[in-house]
Protein backbone atom coordinates (compact mmCIF):
# COMPACT_ATOMS: atom_id res chain seq x y z
CA UNK A 1 0.00 0.00 0.00
CA UNK A 2 1.24 3.74 -1.03
CA UNK A 3 2.59 5.71 1.72
CA UNK A 4 1.50 8.90 0.44
CA UNK A 5 -2.06 6.67 0.27
CA UNK A 6 -1.85 6.18 3.95
CA UNK A 7 -0.39 9.45 4.82
CA UNK A 8 -3.31 11.16 2.85
CA UNK A 9 -6.12 9.11 4.61
CA UNK A 10 -4.57 9.64 8.17
CA UNK A 11 -4.45 13.50 7.77
CA UNK A 12 -8.35 13.40 6.14
CA UNK A 13 -9.53 11.28 8.94
CA UNK A 14 -7.74 14.13 11.72
CA UNK A 15 -9.82 16.69 9.90
CA UNK A 16 -12.92 14.49 10.93
CA UNK A 17 -13.79 14.36 7.26
CA UNK A 18 -16.59 11.62 6.44
CA UNK A 19 -14.75 8.07 5.21
CA UNK A 20 -17.25 7.79 1.94
CA UNK A 21 -16.02 11.30 1.16
CA UNK A 22 -12.62 10.52 1.33
CA UNK A 23 -13.14 7.38 -0.49
CA UNK A 24 -15.20 9.19 -3.44
CA UNK A 25 -12.37 12.15 -3.40
CA UNK A 26 -9.08 9.36 -3.71
CA UNK A 27 -11.77 7.74 -6.78
CA UNK A 28 -11.95 11.17 -8.32
CA UNK A 29 -8.51 10.96 -8.22
CA UNK A 30 -8.47 7.48 -10.19
CA UNK A 31 -7.10 5.52 -6.95
CA UNK A 32 -7.98 1.55 -7.57
CA UNK A 33 -11.01 0.92 -5.32
CA UNK A 34 -9.18 -2.19 -3.43
CA UNK A 35 -6.63 0.33 -2.16
CA UNK A 36 -9.25 3.01 -1.30
CA UNK A 37 -10.52 0.27 1.08
CA UNK A 38 -7.53 -1.11 2.39
CA UNK A 39 -6.13 2.55 2.94
CA UNK A 40 -9.39 2.98 4.75
CA UNK A 41 -9.42 -0.34 6.16
CA UNK A 42 -6.27 0.37 8.20
CA UNK A 43 -7.74 2.70 10.71
CA UNK A 44 -10.23 1.94 13.42
CA UNK A 45 -13.57 3.28 13.56
CA UNK A 46 -13.42 3.92 17.36
CA UNK A 47 -14.27 7.45 18.95
CA UNK A 48 -10.72 9.11 19.84
CA UNK A 49 -8.97 12.31 18.91
CA UNK A 50 -6.81 11.07 16.25
CA UNK A 51 -7.08 8.29 13.58
CA UNK A 52 -6.62 4.75 15.32
CA UNK A 53 -4.55 2.42 13.35
CA UNK A 54 -5.74 -1.26 13.25
CA UNK A 55 -2.89 -4.17 13.09
CA UNK A 56 -1.43 -4.97 10.39
CA UNK A 57 -0.59 -8.05 8.98
CA UNK A 58 2.98 -9.52 9.31
CA UNK A 59 5.26 -12.22 7.79
CA UNK A 60 5.61 -14.72 10.54
CA UNK A 61 7.66 -17.84 10.38
CA UNK A 62 5.09 -19.50 12.21
CA UNK A 63 2.55 -18.16 9.11
CA UNK A 64 4.68 -19.40 6.66
CA UNK A 65 4.68 -22.88 8.01
CA UNK A 66 1.64 -23.46 8.51
CA UNK A 67 0.48 -21.92 5.03
CA UNK A 68 3.58 -24.32 3.38
CA UNK A 69 2.08 -27.30 4.96
CA UNK A 70 -1.71 -26.47 4.02
CA UNK A 71 -0.88 -25.89 0.32
CA UNK A 72 1.63 -28.30 0.28
CA UNK A 73 -0.26 -31.28 1.76
CA UNK A 74 -3.26 -29.72 -0.75
CA UNK A 75 -0.87 -29.98 -4.09
CA UNK A 76 0.08 -33.71 -3.14
CA UNK A 77 -3.95 -34.65 -2.28
CA UNK A 78 -5.00 -33.08 -5.29
CA UNK A 79 -2.35 -35.23 -7.53
CA UNK A 80 -3.07 -38.32 -5.35
CA UNK A 81 -6.62 -38.34 -6.42
CA UNK A 82 -6.16 -37.73 -9.53
CA UNK A 83 -3.83 -40.43 -10.48
CA UNK A 84 -6.11 -42.60 -8.17
CA UNK A 85 -8.94 -42.09 -10.20
CA UNK A 86 -7.13 -42.15 -13.82
CA UNK A 87 -6.28 -45.92 -12.46
CA UNK A 88 -9.82 -46.96 -11.71
CA UNK A 89 -10.69 -45.57 -15.14
CA UNK A 90 -7.90 -47.14 -16.60
CA UNK A 91 -8.76 -50.50 -14.50
CA UNK A 92 -12.26 -50.35 -15.32
CA UNK A 93 -12.32 -49.19 -18.36
CA UNK A 94 -8.66 -50.33 -20.25
CA UNK A 95 -7.60 -48.83 -23.73
CA UNK A 96 -6.98 -51.67 -26.21
CA UNK A 97 -4.60 -49.18 -27.65
CA UNK A 98 -2.18 -48.98 -24.27
CA UNK A 99 -1.74 -52.80 -24.13
CA UNK A 100 -2.13 -54.41 -21.11
CA UNK A 101 -0.88 -52.43 -17.80
CA UNK A 102 -3.05 -53.77 -15.20
CA UNK A 103 0.25 -54.54 -12.83
CA UNK A 104 1.24 -50.93 -13.07
CA UNK A 105 -1.94 -49.77 -12.71
CA UNK A 106 -2.48 -51.83 -9.44
CA UNK A 107 1.04 -50.33 -8.44
CA UNK A 108 -0.12 -46.76 -9.33
CA UNK A 109 -3.58 -46.94 -7.19
CA UNK A 110 -1.64 -48.60 -4.28
CA UNK A 111 1.01 -45.73 -4.11
CA UNK A 112 -1.91 -43.15 -4.70
CA UNK A 113 -4.58 -44.43 -1.91
CA UNK A 114 -1.32 -44.19 0.69
CA UNK A 115 -0.39 -40.72 -0.28
CA UNK A 116 -3.79 -39.70 0.01
CA UNK A 117 -4.07 -41.91 3.37
CA UNK A 118 -1.68 -38.99 4.39
CA UNK A 119 -1.60 -36.55 2.74
CA UNK A 120 -5.08 -35.83 2.72
CA UNK A 121 -5.77 -35.82 6.70
CA UNK A 122 -3.02 -33.29 6.88
CA UNK A 123 -4.55 -31.15 4.28
CA UNK A 124 -8.05 -31.33 6.17
CA UNK A 125 -6.32 -30.94 9.87
CA UNK A 126 -4.48 -27.74 8.76
CA UNK A 127 -7.51 -26.09 6.41
CA UNK A 128 -9.30 -26.19 9.91
CA UNK A 129 -6.84 -24.42 11.96
CA UNK A 130 -6.34 -21.37 9.20
CA UNK A 131 -10.24 -21.48 8.99
CA UNK A 132 -10.89 -21.63 12.33
CA UNK A 133 -8.58 -18.44 12.99
CA UNK A 134 -9.79 -16.26 9.56
CA UNK A 135 -13.29 -16.93 11.28
CA UNK A 136 -12.31 -15.38 14.71
CA UNK A 137 -9.57 -12.93 13.19
CA UNK A 138 -10.42 -11.27 9.73
CA UNK A 139 -7.23 -9.51 9.38
CA UNK A 140 -5.75 -13.62 9.28
CA UNK A 141 -6.98 -13.34 5.53
CA UNK A 142 -4.47 -10.61 4.80
CA UNK A 143 -1.48 -12.89 5.16
CA UNK A 144 0.75 -12.49 2.75
CA UNK A 145 2.00 -16.09 2.36
CA UNK A 146 -2.07 -17.18 2.41
CA UNK A 147 -2.06 -14.22 -0.80
CA UNK A 148 0.95 -15.63 -2.47
CA UNK A 149 0.04 -18.80 -2.36
CA UNK A 150 -3.87 -18.58 -3.08
CA UNK A 151 -2.96 -16.87 -6.16
CA UNK A 152 -0.09 -19.38 -6.90
CA UNK A 153 -2.91 -22.03 -6.86
CA UNK A 154 -5.37 -20.44 -9.20
CA UNK A 155 -2.44 -19.94 -11.23
CA UNK A 156 -1.51 -24.00 -11.52
CA UNK A 157 -5.30 -24.55 -11.45
CA UNK A 158 -5.65 -22.08 -14.56
CA UNK A 159 -3.06 -24.40 -16.19
CA UNK A 160 -4.17 -27.99 -15.44
CA UNK A 161 -7.70 -26.63 -16.69
CA UNK A 162 -5.97 -25.48 -20.38
CA UNK A 163 -3.45 -28.61 -20.38
CA UNK A 164 -6.27 -30.70 -19.98
CA UNK A 165 -8.71 -28.48 -22.99
CA UNK A 166 -5.12 -28.58 -24.72
CA UNK A 167 -4.59 -32.80 -24.10
CA UNK A 168 -8.40 -33.00 -25.48
CA UNK A 169 -7.77 -31.49 -28.48
CA UNK A 170 -4.61 -33.33 -29.25
CA UNK A 171 -6.35 -36.64 -28.72
CA UNK A 172 -9.06 -35.61 -30.42
CA UNK A 173 -6.92 -34.76 -33.68
CA UNK A 174 -4.83 -38.11 -33.21
CA UNK A 175 -8.15 -40.38 -33.04
CA UNK A 176 -7.98 -41.16 -29.60
CA UNK A 177 -11.29 -39.14 -27.97
CA UNK A 178 -12.30 -42.61 -26.17
CA UNK A 179 -14.35 -42.60 -23.49
CA UNK A 180 -11.93 -43.32 -20.61
CA UNK A 181 -9.72 -40.49 -22.25
CA UNK A 182 -13.00 -38.16 -21.77
CA UNK A 183 -13.62 -39.54 -18.62
CA UNK A 184 -9.83 -38.18 -17.38
CA UNK A 185 -10.25 -34.87 -18.73
CA UNK A 186 -13.23 -34.69 -16.75
CA UNK A 187 -11.17 -35.72 -13.54
CA UNK A 188 -8.97 -33.31 -14.19
CA UNK A 189 -11.79 -30.26 -14.85
CA UNK A 190 -13.82 -31.26 -11.87
CA UNK A 191 -10.70 -31.31 -9.56
CA UNK A 192 -8.98 -28.16 -10.59
CA UNK A 193 -12.31 -26.47 -11.51
CA UNK A 194 -13.13 -27.09 -8.11
CA UNK A 195 -10.39 -25.97 -6.37
CA UNK A 196 -10.29 -22.84 -8.79
CA UNK A 197 -14.17 -22.10 -7.58
CA UNK A 198 -13.11 -22.17 -4.04
CA UNK A 199 -9.97 -20.51 -4.02
CA UNK A 200 -11.31 -17.42 -6.54
CA UNK A 201 -14.08 -16.98 -4.48
CA UNK A 202 -12.28 -17.05 -1.27
CA UNK A 203 -9.79 -14.59 -2.66
CA UNK A 204 -12.72 -12.26 -3.45
CA UNK A 205 -14.39 -12.27 -0.30
CA UNK A 206 -10.92 -11.29 0.86
CA UNK A 207 -11.11 -8.04 -1.44
CA UNK A 208 -14.78 -7.40 -0.92
CA UNK A 209 -14.06 -7.25 3.07
CA UNK B 1 -20.00 -15.91 -0.02
CA UNK B 2 -18.97 -12.57 -0.29
CA UNK B 3 -19.77 -10.77 2.54
CA UNK B 4 -21.85 -6.85 1.97
CA UNK B 5 -20.10 -4.11 3.61
CA UNK B 6 -21.66 -0.85 3.71
CA UNK B 7 -19.36 1.10 5.01
CA UNK B 8 -16.02 1.39 2.49
CA UNK B 9 -12.53 0.80 4.21
CA UNK B 10 -14.26 -1.05 6.94
CA UNK B 11 -13.22 -4.68 6.95
CA UNK B 12 -15.57 -7.70 7.46
CA UNK B 13 -16.10 -7.58 11.12
CA UNK B 14 -16.97 -11.67 10.43
CA UNK B 15 -14.44 -12.92 8.45
CA UNK B 16 -17.18 -14.90 6.48
CA UNK B 17 -18.99 -17.54 9.12
CA UNK B 18 -17.12 -20.38 7.58
CA UNK B 19 -19.80 -22.32 5.95
CA UNK B 20 -17.89 -21.50 3.11
CA UNK B 21 -14.51 -23.53 4.19
CA UNK B 22 -17.10 -26.45 5.93
CA UNK B 23 -18.39 -26.98 2.48
CA UNK B 24 -15.54 -26.99 0.37
CA UNK B 25 -13.94 -29.83 3.16
CA UNK B 26 -17.08 -31.95 3.30
CA UNK B 27 -17.18 -32.03 -0.93
CA UNK B 28 -13.57 -32.84 -1.19
CA UNK B 29 -13.29 -35.14 1.93
CA UNK B 30 -16.42 -37.35 0.16
CA UNK B 31 -14.76 -37.16 -3.17
CA UNK B 32 -11.58 -38.90 -1.25
CA UNK B 33 -13.11 -41.34 1.05
CA UNK B 34 -15.19 -42.82 -2.34
CA UNK B 35 -12.16 -42.56 -4.59
CA UNK B 36 -10.32 -44.13 -1.96
CA UNK B 37 -12.80 -47.25 -1.45
CA UNK B 38 -13.42 -47.85 -5.37
CA UNK B 39 -9.62 -48.03 -5.25
CA UNK B 40 -9.60 -50.48 -2.57
CA UNK B 41 -12.20 -52.56 -4.39
CA UNK B 42 -10.47 -52.67 -7.61
CA UNK B 43 -6.78 -54.01 -6.12
CA UNK B 44 -5.66 -57.57 -4.64
CA UNK B 45 -5.74 -57.89 -0.71
CA UNK B 46 -2.28 -56.99 0.79
CA UNK B 47 -2.00 -61.01 1.92
CA UNK B 48 -2.74 -61.88 -2.19
CA UNK B 49 -0.07 -59.18 -3.10
CA UNK B 50 2.26 -60.90 -0.51
CA UNK B 51 1.69 -64.09 -2.27
CA UNK B 52 2.11 -63.16 -5.79
CA UNK B 53 5.19 -61.40 -5.50
CA UNK B 54 6.62 -64.23 -3.86
CA UNK B 55 5.76 -66.56 -6.78
CA UNK B 56 7.05 -63.68 -9.02
CA UNK B 57 10.16 -64.16 -7.17
CA UNK B 58 9.86 -67.80 -8.01
CA UNK B 59 9.55 -67.10 -11.31
CA UNK B 60 12.31 -64.91 -11.69
CA UNK B 61 14.42 -67.22 -10.24
CA UNK B 62 14.08 -70.29 -12.45
CA UNK B 63 14.56 -68.00 -15.14
CA UNK B 64 18.23 -66.76 -13.89
CA UNK B 65 18.91 -70.62 -13.72
CA UNK B 66 17.61 -71.50 -17.02
CA UNK B 67 19.75 -68.98 -18.38
CA UNK B 68 23.14 -70.33 -16.32
CA UNK B 69 22.39 -73.77 -17.23
CA UNK B 70 22.13 -72.74 -21.40
CA UNK B 71 25.19 -71.07 -20.79
CA UNK B 72 27.46 -74.16 -18.84
CA UNK B 73 25.97 -76.50 -21.79
CA UNK B 74 27.59 -74.27 -24.12
CA UNK B 75 30.38 -73.88 -22.75
CA UNK B 76 30.73 -77.38 -20.90
CA UNK B 77 28.46 -79.45 -23.21
CA UNK B 78 26.77 -80.96 -19.84
CA UNK B 79 24.35 -80.18 -17.71
CA UNK B 80 25.23 -79.95 -14.29
CA UNK B 81 24.00 -82.35 -11.90
CA UNK B 82 22.72 -80.53 -8.65
CA UNK B 83 21.60 -77.10 -9.05
CA UNK B 84 24.05 -76.51 -5.94
CA UNK B 85 27.20 -76.49 -8.81
CA UNK B 86 25.05 -73.47 -10.12
CA UNK B 87 25.59 -71.23 -6.34
CA UNK B 88 29.50 -72.08 -6.68
CA UNK B 89 31.53 -69.35 -7.82
CA UNK B 90 32.34 -69.79 -11.72
CA UNK B 91 35.01 -67.78 -13.56
CA UNK B 92 31.58 -66.71 -15.82
CA UNK B 93 29.30 -64.74 -14.27
CA UNK B 94 26.62 -65.93 -16.31
CA UNK B 95 27.22 -69.44 -15.47
CA UNK B 96 26.23 -69.33 -12.07
CA UNK B 97 23.38 -67.94 -9.92
CA UNK B 98 23.28 -66.28 -6.55
CA UNK B 99 22.74 -68.77 -3.51
CA UNK B 100 19.38 -66.70 -2.55
CA UNK B 101 17.91 -68.02 -6.17
CA UNK B 102 18.01 -71.37 -4.57
CA UNK B 103 15.82 -72.12 -2.36
CA UNK B 104 12.21 -73.60 -3.38
CA UNK B 105 12.84 -74.91 -6.75
CA UNK B 106 13.40 -78.46 -7.73
CA UNK B 107 15.90 -79.65 -10.41
CA UNK B 108 16.16 -82.66 -12.48
CA UNK B 109 17.73 -83.90 -15.26
CA UNK B 110 15.93 -86.13 -17.64
CA UNK B 111 18.60 -87.32 -20.39
CA UNK B 112 22.03 -87.15 -18.36
CA UNK B 113 23.44 -87.29 -21.46
CA UNK B 114 21.13 -84.93 -23.68
CA UNK B 115 19.81 -81.31 -22.90
CA UNK B 116 16.44 -81.88 -21.15
CA UNK B 117 15.94 -81.29 -17.77
CA UNK B 118 12.76 -79.82 -15.37
CA UNK B 119 12.42 -77.15 -12.60
CA UNK B 120 9.49 -77.33 -10.67
CA UNK B 121 8.58 -75.27 -7.81
CA UNK B 122 5.20 -75.11 -5.87
CA UNK B 123 3.23 -71.90 -5.85
CA UNK B 124 0.69 -70.01 -4.15
CA UNK B 125 -1.38 -68.37 -6.90
CA UNK B 126 -1.63 -68.73 -10.21
CA UNK B 127 0.26 -66.77 -12.81
CA UNK B 128 -1.87 -64.14 -14.64
CA UNK B 129 -1.36 -62.63 -18.39
CA UNK B 130 -0.19 -59.52 -16.60
CA UNK B 131 3.02 -61.34 -14.93
CA UNK B 132 5.66 -60.13 -16.23
CA UNK B 133 7.58 -63.29 -17.28
CA UNK B 134 3.89 -65.31 -18.15
CA UNK B 135 4.08 -64.66 -21.84
CA UNK B 136 7.41 -66.12 -22.20
CA UNK B 137 6.26 -69.76 -21.33
CA UNK B 138 6.55 -69.21 -17.75
CA UNK B 139 2.79 -69.75 -16.62
CA UNK B 140 1.70 -71.68 -14.17
CA UNK B 141 -1.32 -72.67 -11.92
CA UNK B 142 -1.76 -72.79 -8.36
CA UNK B 143 0.57 -75.79 -6.32
CA UNK B 144 3.64 -77.84 -7.62
CA UNK B 145 4.25 -76.52 -11.02
CA UNK B 146 6.90 -78.49 -13.14
CA UNK B 147 8.69 -76.87 -16.83
CA UNK B 148 9.70 -79.68 -18.99
CA UNK B 149 12.96 -77.20 -20.35
CA UNK B 150 15.43 -77.96 -22.65
CA UNK B 151 19.52 -76.51 -22.58
CA UNK B 152 20.23 -74.29 -25.55
CA UNK B 153 23.41 -72.97 -26.90
CA UNK B 154 21.54 -69.78 -27.92
CA UNK B 155 22.08 -67.01 -25.06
Amino acid sequence: MSADLTDFVRRALEQKLPRDEIARALSDARWPDAEIKAALGAFAEVPFAIPVPRPRPYLSAREVFTYLVLFGALYSSVWHVSTLLFGIIDTLLPDAARGGYASYTDDSIRWAIAGLVVSFPLFLFTFRIVSRRIVRDPLARESRPRKWLTYLTLALAVSALAGDLAGLVYNALSGDLTLPLLLKALVVAVIAGGTFVYFYNDVRQGEDA
Amino acid sequence: MTAANDNPGAPNPRGGDGRGHILFALISGALVIIAILAGLALIDPPWVSREQALDRNLTRSMVTIKRAIDARYKAEGALPTHLAELATQSQKPMMSVPASCLPGIEYEVIDPKGQDYKLCATFQRASTDTDPYAGDGWKHAVGHTCYALKATEKQ
